[in-house]
């Protein structure tokens, strides 16, 4: 998730050992969005919407109230998001102490949970008439992007030089003019960049909205869902989702303008953070409690449900769940494996797929930032139309893949893929062709120097990759749902069905695999984090380079 | 620096001979499936489409296949909305060979898209006659019945010495001002059935019964499980002691609870019910239409029928069928429902809900 590296806009992207290579390690990428994204959207298009459809949908006023409300709340909730996460970000961005890994991958959570688990939680702790209310909607909003503003500011005002603010200051800047000189320029990309991605995310938003925000609010995405489902308008559903993709790719586009060359006062080599001065302890801790209480609330509300039976604590649930005695066909065993064989699955394929795609970003130039943004096409499609379009895609002939058990794996990658991309470029970045030269003029072949040089250097933001992909696997829900599985199912699937039913004790049986969802995704998490210190020798490497 | 590789070759072909691996197993067994299946005419696998909440006990397809050689496969595919609709944008190719869990709702819907290949079953003569009345043509079997019910807290109504509403009229008094939770029409199916008891009960004033509950402070959220363990006072900390739910939901509060309580916590208004029925149909354009019948056979057979009420919390079709006693025990059975025929239901279910949009959530 970060940008930090791109500033290092790869002037060696003509090397002769690289050249080759660019366009056709986008081929596989490119053409599995292609297949999967774009030709089952084109697929639903042509067989099951009209020219009425959309002029239909698109003059009710109904729909025009649905984009605005989509709109306004993503961008309030885009404002709660930061307002929440500056502070965490300040005292991870500027400052090294004891502590600090461990509070950036917590205050990350939010981003890897299902959103169905997240709103159960909200549910729990929220007072009932907070329930379904805006303010719900927003702070939970702001609870999944929270990671988004850390993990994609922080490590730009981690490299912010220095220098510049001592110059500032000894040139006579207070604090608020050196904030809005040298600052706001250094920051404004990484800002505006994050701030895009929370739009899309809240913009597209559905189980918030959903349990949160009452029924009487809609966003695109779940008039969507209703459109499909309820009144069975198909054509309708997939016009809305085109509107929605159209106004993704808007935001997309203008937040690339706005982040275009937006690098100022970016050091190219990492800065040593400075340690917490004693003054700021205190409020340091405030900050790091805060922001460890407000992400851990809502687990925790999951975790004490999971021990509750109506009035009583107990383990009836926990002993249900390993007993295999859950109400349903499959066990709770069973749907913990079918969930880690789909991660697994889906982290190898989708892996591979981008690393391929962020290679040929970083090696295209100015072409690599239009890749960029198409890598970006999942983030915008609706799991619903998306659902629909594959089954009506792949619905004949050896293609019959619809009721697969790694068709949702595939899915998973898709949802997955845009993220894994954005973890990877500024890796690639990072590699200097000059070793790889060097390595060629000592006579390694293309394949040993892309197993010794580029994948070497790449393995900690490969093994990030994997960790977010498997991540995310673990948690989707929407694209899942509407696929057809058969076997076991997921468990935010599991979840889902067991939170829909009568009894205490199926009730906590949901709770519990909630929260053994929530453990497997912090682990997850700490996979993704804990590869940090290895990125060492890549550090030494760029380090060695600029000397 | 070492030279070491980080990610060793070995690592590389370990990772591509377990894709390859994934890739054959899978290539291997649909192999034999097919070559079976073309060589002994009885080894077939049949996909049974559901929604997500089919969940019969585990192994009961075993008995199927012990007495006719056919394998069955469970798919699961989102609630019973996303399965018609699914089921309508592949009609005549369809994902599975049978389907279960069309509604009374639905049923139209998948009727118009001709998604069914009509099959009268063997068991016809045991099976509820005004379920099978609401699909003359047999494109589709009825398999359960459930109703949808008003459900209120026993002792919150008996603590206050306040009589709890019996009809759905009664609730327009201010006795009951903000205590009805109800859950969304559209993203519901309780809700749904729930406005249709309303259409049913007050024909064309329907909306105008809603206009009152609107101001009488009845309160509308998103799903079932929102509604009853959100907001209804027997089932969590909320402060509504008057719920949409199902007539079968008492038994599940206490068969699913631990300790097990004499007698149920929550009661039924039966005058406010809505039945609702599901079926099961074979797919048109299924490759073993005869072997689909088989299935449907069984399903509304008695050793399938008695299964149903304690893992689905439904009442089975097949009047031969033995219910359990802890089941009959606290369950109520509505004797005279309210219904709306499937065919009037199709042709107005989308301007009833856009009514409902403008009467209540705007």
């Amino acid at each position: 998730m970060t940008e930090v590296a791109e500033s290092r806009s790869a002037p060696w992207s003509a090397t002769a050992s690289t050249r080759w290579s660019a366009p056709w390690s986008a081929l596989a990428p490119v053409a599995w969005l292609g297949v999967f994204v774009i030709l089952p959207m084109a697929t639903l298009l042509t067989t099951h919407v009209d020219a009425a459809d959309a002029t239909r949908v698109l003059s009710r006023a109904s729909t025009r109230e649905t984009l605005w409300f989509s709109v306004w709340q993503a961008v309030v909730s885009v404002l709660f998001a930061f307002a929440l996460a500056t502070p965490v970000t300040w005292l991870v961005g500027r400052h090294d102490f004891r502590g600090r890994r461990v509070l950036r991958s917590v205050a990350s959570i939010g981003f890897l949970l299902p959103s169905i688990v997240v709103s159960a939680g909200f549910l729990a702790l929220l007072p009932n008439d907070l329930d379904t209310s805006l303010f719900a909607v927003f702070i939970a909003h702001a609870y999944f992007n929270v990671a988004v503003v850390l993990r994609v500011v922080a490590p730009r005002l981690e490299s912010l030089d220095t220098r510049l603010m001592w110059a500032a200051r000894t040139l006579g800047a207070g604090p608020l003019r050196t904030v809005v000189s040298v600052w706001w320029p250094a920051l404004r990309g990484a800002i505006v960049s994050a701030g895009a991605v929370i739009f899309i995310y809240c913009f597209s938003s559905y189980a918030v909205v959903r349990t949160l925000g009452g029924p009487s609010r809609n966003t695109l995405e779940s008039d969507i869902a209703v459109r499909a489902y309820a009144i069975g308008d198909i054509g309708g559903a997939v016009v809305l989702s085109l509107l929605q993709i159209a106004t993704i790719v808007v935001v997309v586009l203008l937040g690339r303008r706005v982040t275009r060359d937006a690098n100022f006062g970016v050091r190219r080599t990492r800065v040593t953070l400075g340690r917490l001065a004693n003054s700021r302890k205190l409020i340091a801790r405030s900050i790091a409690i805060v922001t460890v209480g407000f992400v851990l609330a809502p687990l925790a509300a999951l975790a004490v449900s999971s021990l509750r039976v109506g009035e009583q604590w107990s383990i009836a649930g926990w002993r249900a769940v390993f007993s295999g005695g859950i109400i349903g066909s499959t066990s709770p065993l069973q749907a913990l494996w079918s969930s880690a064989r789909t991660a697994f699955v889906a982290s190898i394929f989708g892996v591979v797929l981008a690393v391929l795609m962020s290679h040929a970003v970083t090696r295209l130039g100015t072409r690599g930032r239009w890749l960029e943004v198409f890598a970006m096409l999942p983030l915008a499609v609706s799991p619903v139309t998306l659902g629909l379009g594959l089954i009506v895609t792949f619905d004949e002939h050896w293609y019959d893949w619809r009721s697969a058990w790694w068709f949702v794996a595939v899915v998973h990658t898709i949802v997955a893929f845009p993220l894994a991309v954005r973890v990877l470029v500024p890796s690639w970045r990072n590699v200097s062709p000059v070793l790889r030269d060097a390595a060629a003029v000592l006579g390694a072949s293309p394949a040993r120097r892309l197993l010794d040089i580029d994948l070497r250097l790449l393995r900690p933001a490969i093994v990030a990759a994997i960790a977010l992909i498997g991540a995310v696997s673990l948690g989707e829900f929407g694209a899942a749902s509407m696929l057809s599985r058969s076997g076991a199912e997921t468990l935010p699937v599991a979840i889902s069905r067991l939170l829909g039913r009568t009894g205490d004790v199926v009730r906590t049986q949901a709770f519990v695999l909630a929260t053994l969802l929530v453990v497997a995704c912090l682990a997850a998490l700490l996979v993704i984090d804990g590869t940090d210190w290895r990125t060492r020798p890549s550090r030494k490497a760029s380090r060695a380079r600029s000397h | 620096m070492t030279m070491r590789s980080p990610i060793s070759p070995r690592l590389l072909i370990a990772c591509a001979a377990i894709g390859v691996l994934f890739g054959c197993s899978q290539g291997a067994t649909s192999d034999t499936s097919s070559r079976v299946t073309t060589a002994e005419q009885e080894a077939v696998t049949l996909t049974l489409l559901a929604h997500d909440s089919f969940t019969p006990t585990e192994g009961i397809f075993d008995d199927f296949t012990a007495l006719t050689g056919i394998t069955v496969r469970v798919v699961r595919g989102g609630d019973a909305g996303a399965l018609v609709t699914k089921a309508v944008v592949t009609s005549g190719n369809p994902e599975g060979d049978v389907l279960w869990g069309v509604d009374n709702t639905l049923l139209s819907r998948a009727l118009e898209a001709d998604v069914f290949s009509p099959y009268v079953t063997v068991h016809r003569d045991d099976i509820d006659a005004d379920a099978v009345a609401l699909s003359p043509e047999g494109h589709v079997t009825p398999v359960d019945s459930g109703d949808v019910c008003i459900n209120y807290d026993k002792q919150w109504f008996e603590e206050r010495r306040i009589t709890p509403p019996l009809t759905l009229q009664a609730l327009t008094s201010s006795t009951y001002r903000n205590l009805l939770v109800v859950s969304s029409p559209l993203t519901s199916s309780p809700g749904l059935a729930f406005m249709l008891a309303t259409v049913a009960e007050f024909g064309d004033e329907w909306s105008q019964w809603w206009a009152t509950m609107r101001e009488n402070g009845v309160l509308v959220v998103d799903s079932w499980n929102d509604a009853y363990y959100g907001h209804f006072t027997a089932s969590s900390d909320g402060d509504r002691p008057i719920v949409v739910s199902y007539a079968t939901s008492p038994p599940a509060e206490v068969i699913f609870a631990d300790p097990r309580p004499s007698e149920a916590p929550t009661a039924v208004a039966a005058l406010t019910c809505f039945r609702q029925y599901e079926f099961v149909g074979i797919l048109r354009g299924t490759e073993y239409e005869s072997a689909a019948r088989q299935l449907v056979d069984f399903l509304v057979s008695r050793r399938f029928q008695e299964d149903l009420p304690l893992t689905q919390f439904v009442w089975p079709i097949n009047r031969t069928a033995n219910v359990p006693q802890e089941f009959l025990d606290y369950s109520l059975r509505p004797e005279n429902p309210l219904s709306i025929d499937p065919a009037t239901i199709a042709r107005r279910r989308a301007e009833w809900l856009d009514t409902f949009t403008e009467v209540v959530l705007r």
